[in-house]
């Protein structure tokens, strides 16, 4: 990882197997006297066909990410190429270019659809703005045959109908319709469950995971739920206050957390069938504001904290094959 | 030896909408024993929410409590709540059976400082003696420190706004708590945080809880007992352990089969519980599972309610209890 170094960042080129490629990104909030850093110096890309799962508290930065790989904030700092190519300069029609191979899931399905609009409209809209000169036949034909591809069948029964007859976990189907129905290269999908029952979370991820074997896109998967994360994932990145702290493949992760942080998370979660033990949990003052930390995200709560963690910040080290870890003293 | 502290009889509860009237509650009964944690867990729109309302008689037009008795054993006498006159109610709420919210966020005034919000409540529930003594004894027990009672709402964070929530739950020295998913919008480790905390009060204070819940894994890693709810009715009740080890219930079985966890095979398909909830604006007939129920048979459509007692204390609303087989990989 270079840093410290001002990098001639016109002369660098992503590996051609990213699809996204953060480089020195940051996003800075800043809101009266607090400067809180969304995304602190990120360097990171997502593997072109995989999937990603990010996962992390609320504060910790996930969404900012998901956001800024799709373009729809501007970092503060640094650059972000969507394959090679920076997005965070683009003229009106590579925009338009990049926006058409893209794509988000939200998370709330009773919000990001339109009520007012039926399923055909909000499905085919897309294919509507990126597809010019298909007849309406054919767009509804399109829509239809998503529609099936999604578990909404038959597909043309449910075209004229709006999203106040849906439930929630269907509403959900019709918003990842939508997303796919451009075939898009790379989707985002924003705690795309939360709001979901139980019982309808597990067919969703089911759904999801089969339409990308199916269309071939590369997902950036973001949640708190580290148990769906890991199911859905490629890899996996665990991230604490606007830093990636660790990354590697969610079975190894889960399994034998290297970052101190991404244990605590892994023992926080409650175990079906196991009786909570009280105590053991994190110690210390969490301050989402993190403007001024000069070392560790974690320094504050860390039980393994040594000097060093408080004024040198922890890179990102490969310390076994493909397991990353930001810390200086991981875990055995 | 346990004995019940609230009796629930023939509940019944509904909202008048303008399609029809919603069954929410449909002839509940259900008892609580003092000193234990109930869990009460099932999907939206199971009626477990509508229950801790009724509880405390706070269900509001266009909802009404039509019929049944909600008895509160109390040492010296038994109260029935439903036909306590309203300064009667005033006097009984929070001194017997308090109540924290499920958001957190939005419970507390946002304009008055913490101090002001235990007083008023003091104030409304007629109680006496040194108020400040009494707001540092149980900002302590909640896990917080004194100088939380001069700030405002604001200044807190979402884990600390609960734990507020807990200490003025608590400030009236109640016999009985109903937390209603009170860690639904925390991140794992402050969950973690307040059920420890909520354990750890129990045993102090001698509280008997109830706790509503979607999440099965919460529930299971505090409650000493589980009511499963499924369209307004506990379709099994019993031993948290019991249940957990072998579900009677096909619901309680596919419900647990679907919970994802750091275990589940990231190779096969998710477990999944076809169908939706009935409509509880129509009358259901037999049991209210049949037509999501893989071994659901003709007999279930005429089937007259009745919990039927399995092993032990555990008590079952189905023909075939422990019929579904049931295969969990998250105990392994």
């Amino acid at each position: 990882m270079l840093t410290g170094r001002r990098l001639k960042e016109e002369k660098w080129l992503p590996p051609s197997n990213e699809i996204i490629s953060f480089r020195n990104v940051d996003k800075v909030y800043k809101s009266g006297h607090t400067t809180n850093y969304a995304l602190d110096s990120i360097n990171f890309s997502i593997k072109t066909g995989k999937t990603l799962s990010v996962v992390g508290e609320s504060g910790s930065g996930k969404t900012t990410f998901g956001l800024a790989s799709l373009g729809l904030i501007e970092p503060t700092r640094g650059k972000i190429y969507f394959q090679g190519i920076d997005i965070t300069s683009l003229d009106r029609i590579q925009k338009r270019n990049f926006r058409s191979k893209t794509h988000m899931i939200f998370q709330d399905p009773y919000s990001s659809l339109n009520p007012y609009n039926n399923i055909f409209t909000t499905v085919s809209a897309p294919i509507e703005s990126f597809q010019k000169g298909m007849s309406k036949e054919e767009r509804r034909n399109k829509a239809a045959e998503m529609l099936d591809k999604v578990g909404l069948s038959p597909g043309a029964d449910f075209l004229d109908i709006y999203p106040k007859s849906l439930s929630g976990g269907q509403r959900q189907r019709v918003a990842i319709a939508r997303s796919l129905i451009n075939k898009p290269e790379f989707v985002v999908a924003d705690e795309p469950t939360s709001m979901l029952d139980v019982s309808i979370t597990s067919t969703v991820i089911n759904l999801m995971k089969s339409l990308k074997d199916e269309l071939n896109f590369t997902m950036l998967y973001i949640s708190h739920e580290i148990a769906t994360s890991r199911y859905i994932g490629d890899d996996m990145a665990v991230m604490n206050l606007g830093r990636i702290v660790e990354y590697g493949s969610p079975e190894e992760i889960t399994k034998s957390p290297k970052h101190p942080y991404t244990d605590l998370l892994i023992r926080s979660y409650p175990k079906p069938g196991q009786k909570l033990v009280p105590g053991e949990t994190r110690h210390g003052d969490y301050n989402v504001y993190n403007g001024g930390i000069k070392g560790c995200t974690f320094a504050y709560a860390c039980p393994f904290k040594i000097p060093e963690c408080e004024n040198t910040k922890p890179e990102l080290r490969e310390i076994s094959q493909g397991h990353w870890v930001a810390c200086f003293h991981p875990i055995n | 030896m346990s004995f019940p502290i609230l009796s629930i009889k023939k509940l019944n509860t509904v909202f008048h909408t303008p399609s029809g009237d919603v069954m929410a509650l449909r002839n509940l009964s259900l008892e609580v024993n003092k000193g234990e944690v109930l869990a009460i867990v099932g999907e939206s729109g199971s009626g477990k929410s509508t229950l801790g309302f009724s509880i405390l008689r706070l269900i509001e037009n266009p909802g009404e409590i039509i019929s049944g008795s909600i008895v509160f054993h109390s040492p010296e006498r038994d109260v029935h709540i439903l036909d306590l006159s309203l300064p009667q109610l005033r006097e009984f709420r929070w001194v017997n059976i308090s109540m924290i919210f499920q958001s957190a966020m939005n419970v507390l005034n946002p304009i008055a400082r913490i101090e002001k919000q235990f007083i008023d409540t003091f104030e409304a529930h007629n109680i006496e003696g040194d108020y400040q003594e009494r707001i540092n004894k149980y900002l302590e027990i909640a896990g917080l420190g004194k100088q939380v009672k001069k700030m405002f709402p604001h200044e807190l964070s979402g884990g600390m706004k609960q734990r507020v929530n807990i200490a003025l739950a608590l400030s009236c020295e109640p016999s009985i708590l109903i937390a209603d998913e009170p860690t639904t919008a925390l991140d794992v480790v402050v969950q973690k945080e307040i059920l420890s905390s909520i354990m750890r009060i129990k045993d102090e204070l001698n509280l008997t809880v109830i706790f509503i819940t979607h999440d099965l894994s919460v529930a299971s890693s505090i409650a000493d007992r589980l009511a499963i709810f499924y369209a307004g009715r506990p379709v099994e009740v019993g031993s948290a352990d019991k249940i957990l080890r072998s579900p009677q219930h096909p619901y309680t079985t596919l419900l647990l089969s679907s919970v994802i966890s750091l275990n589940t095979n990231r190779e096969a398909s998710l477990k999944t519980m076809g169908g939706s909830p009935p409509d509880l604006k129509k009358r259901i007939p037999g049991c209210s599972f049949l037509e999501r129920c893989p071994i659901g048979e003709e007999a279930c459509s005429t089937y007259d309610l009745f919990p039927a007692k399995v092993h032990g204390d555990v008590f079952v609303e189905c023909i075939h209890p422990g019929k579904l087989e049931f295969e969990m990989e998250v105990n392994k």
